[in-house]
């Protein structure tokens, strides 16, 4: 009898409590709509693995279905790679093209990733450890897995909750911190239109370039922006349609599922109900915060050069979550004034975050021993 | 404060200073190559 119930016997207040997170988990991906895709599946493999002897996870020598999932498919780094293919896939670089000193921004808005760096090894975190909890602030889930597997496995749970619960708080996020370091008269900057026509060789050749010049300036990256530049090859090259759409959806689909509960084995209440985990939360959000002040100062820098001003929000959409910094951004200019159509400019500089952001993960790739 | 928290704290500044650099630097080559491949491959009537 005791054999049946065991589960029942065993349990912990720890496990209770993982389990109730794994359920917060689903409330906010079905109700709050929260990054569903990610949340779902790690929320419900919280409640998995926090079952007591759950045949889900190992136990002893018994090698359970996620554990496996996780060896194979995270500690091995191929789920986090086939989603950046399928990100690749769905991302249009033409914007770029647009107003293409707007790429910097997807430079200045990495910056809440060092501060948080450096912030977390003050707080006792060791290297490799601070730069994977400083990476949730490239906004950009598999990027943070990605390093986060290399850097600091111990970590992946937590980071990965943070940076996901994040990027989906971004409207809640940005906008108290663009209105804090920007005046009404800053916000209402009107920027001038520059149409351009973008051939279809420069949309092939692009994502060739950017894995040549980023695995000139840092090989160790050439995985990560590789994969995403090959996904975004498959979308230009004009010929691969099916491939292209089979990679925007069912492989996008698919490998998110397979991502988000492999994640969710590492989340065991012994691993995650550490005060660590809370430090964690608190440091993704202050990365965050300073991703947004990174942009926005160093678009007022900016503006001390050039004689026909950017408005300074747009530096806030350097980080990598996309679209919505955009839309983000291009509501808060309408709400100043209604006839001022920020969105362009907004979409060229979050679709260079997009770029930054892996570039960043692959210089703490590089830089990080 | 350890001395290990400062050494590590000293290290992340000295990979801040050097990422952000290294991104504005390959940030900054795409806004000069861009100019080039416009000149080199315009859209033509077709496209």
């Amino acid at each position: 009898m005791e054999g049946l119930f065991a589960g029942l016997l065993y349990m912990t207040w720890k496990q209770l409590v993982m389990i109730g997170f794994g359920a917060i988990l689903i409330y906010l991906a079905i109700r709050k709509e929260y990054e569903p895709a990610l949340l779902l599946p790690i929320g419900f493999g919280a409640i998995l693995v926090n079952i007591p002897f759950s045949a889900a996870i190992d136990q002893g020598a018994t090698e359970g279905a996620l554990s496996i999932f996780y060896r194979a498919g995270i500690l091995t780094e191929i789920f986090p790679l086939l989603i950046f293919v399928a990100i690749g896939a769905m991302i249009d670089f033409s914007p770029l093209f647009r107003k293409p000193v707007l790429i910097l921004f997807g430079a200045a808005a990495q910056f809440g990733i060092f501060f948080t760096m450096m912030v977390a090894t003050l707080m006792g975190f060791n290297l490799r450890e601070a730069a994977s909890i400083g990476i949730i602030g490239s906004a950009d889930g598999p990027t943070s897995i990605y390093v986060a597997s290399q850097l600091a496995r111990n970590l992946l749970g937590p980071i990965s909750v943070a940076a996901y619960s994040y990027m989906s708080l971004v409207p809640i996020i940005q906008p108290p911190v663009i209105k804090m370091l920007t005046t009404r008269k800053e916000r209402l900057i009107r920027m001038d239109s520059n149409p351009r026509e973008v051939s279809r060789t420069i949309l092939i050749l692009f994502p060739i370039l950017v894995t040549l010049l980023a695995g000139l300036v840092a090989p160790v990256s050439v995985a990560l922006i590789g994969f995403l530049m090959f996904g975004n090859l498959i979308r230009e090259c004009g010929v691969l349609n099916k491939l292209s759409l089979a990679a925007q959806n069912e492989l996008a689909s698919l490998v998110t599922l397979l991502l988000g509960i492999s994640i969710a084995a590492t989340m065991t209440a012994n691993d995650f109900l550490r005060p660590s985990t809370l430090m964690i939360i608190g440091m993704g959000l202050l990365a965050f915060i300073f991703d947004t002040a990174g942009g926005v100062l160093f678009a007022k820098f900016f503006n001390l050069f050039l004689k026909k001003k950017i408005n300074p929000m747009i530096g806030a959409t350097g980080i990598s979550a996309f679209p919505m910094s955009a839309r983000v951004i291009h509501t808060m200019g309408l709400k100043e004034d209604p006839t001022n159509f920020l969105l362009m400019y907004a979409i060229s500089a979050n679709v260079s975050g997009q770029i930054g952001s892996v570039i960043a993960g692959g210089m703490i790739l590089a830089l990080v021993h | 404060m350890e001395p290990t928290t400062i050494e590590n704290f000293r290290q992340a500044l000295w990979i801040t200073v050097r990422s952000m650099a290294g991104l504005f630097v390959f940030m900054g080559m795409f806004i000069l190559l861009i100019p080039a491949l416009f000149k080199l491959f315009p859209k033509k009537k077709d496209e």
